[in-house]
């Protein structure tokens, strides 16, 4: 409540006066009934709310609701940036991880590709253990090189001897499945 | 291989049906004495003793065994680079041999 205090020298009870301009004025405690002169008196005014401060946040507290004259401080979140940290990190180790990963995967199939490649001439499967292609799923990686000539096409004509020394032609099997077959006995 | 080409060449004995070789050895006794063991008895090329021979080569062949199943009218209609199962081979001839057999 708005208006002039004052404390008596003697009980020290705190004391509201009434009328103008109090100090100086003869007047009785009401508590211990010592006459005194009325002192420097303590002046209370009252506060009119107008326009309340920004809401804290984490309180969730209303602003109609805080207290006259106290100053909310917003405090600084420290924690938010302490998570940020921590996030940007986690997913710079999994981009870091994954690119490595496919970096290795895409060395180990390139050297299986150039493995697999047969050269002319050079390449050498075991007529004892071959290595089925057609219909064989067991490396499903490996690139077998096209033959020369696509299904479909007529095959070229072949003339030459047989390990007797004897002339003859592929064409000589017209009218027949041929299967020809193409094999050393090293 | 050679059992499964042997028992092939008796399955389809007097049928629309024959087994040609290319064969890439270098020394043609060997190979010889070799056919005579292993009673290879299907008639070969020979590719002039070696593997870059004018035959392969001009069939641009890159590994051995590559196998050729040509039908009745000369057209290529498979081809296995390596042996190929016995089951998927005898299939494929199988069935081209009835193609020819019809006459179609």
């Amino acid at each position: 409540m708005s208006g002039s205090y004052c404390r008596c020298p003697s009980c020290n009870a705190r004391l509201k006066l009434t009328g103008e301009s109090p100090v100086g004025k003869r007047i009785t405690c009401p508590q211990c009934h010592t006459p005194f002169r009325v002192p420097e008196t303590e002046e209370v005014f009252e506060a009119e709310l107008v326009q309340p401060a920004p809401p804290e946040p984490a309180d969730g507290v209303e602003p109609e609701r805080q207290p006259q004259g106290r100053k909310k401080q917003l405090r600084p979140k420290k924690s938010s940036s302490k998570a940020l940290v921590l996030v940007s990190a986690a997913i710079g180790a999994v981009l870091l991880l994954g690119g490595g990963g496919w970096g290795i995967w895409m060395i180990v199939k390139n050297r299986s590709n150039s493995a697999a490649n047969a050269k002319p001439g050079s390449a050498n499967f075991n007529a004892n253990n071959p290595a089925p292609v057609t219909g064989n799923p067991g490396n499903p990686d490996r690139t077998p090189p096209a033959p020369a000539f696509e299904i479909g096409s007529a095959a070229p004509e072949i003339e030459g001897e047989d390990i007797d020394g004897q002339r003859f032609k592929l064409s000589d099997y017209r009218g027949k499945v041929v299967l020809l077959d193409f094999w050393g006995h090293w | 291989m050679y059992p499964h080409e042997r028992s092939l060449v008796k399955k389809m004995e007097g049928k629309s049906f024959a087994l040609v070789g290319v064969n890439s050895d270098r020394d043609k006794i060997a190979l010889k004495q070799a056919m005579h063991e292993e009673q290879i008895t299907w008639r070969s090329f020979w590719n002039g003793g070696s593997t870059s021979g004018p035959i392969s080569s001009a069939w641009k062949i890159q590994g051995w065994p590559t196998l050729y199943i040509i039908d009745h009218k000369g057209v290529i209609r498979h081809s296995f680079l390596g042996a190929p199962s016995p089951q998927v081979l005898d299939s494929a001839i199988e069935k081209l041999v009835e193609e020819a057999e019809k006459g179609v």
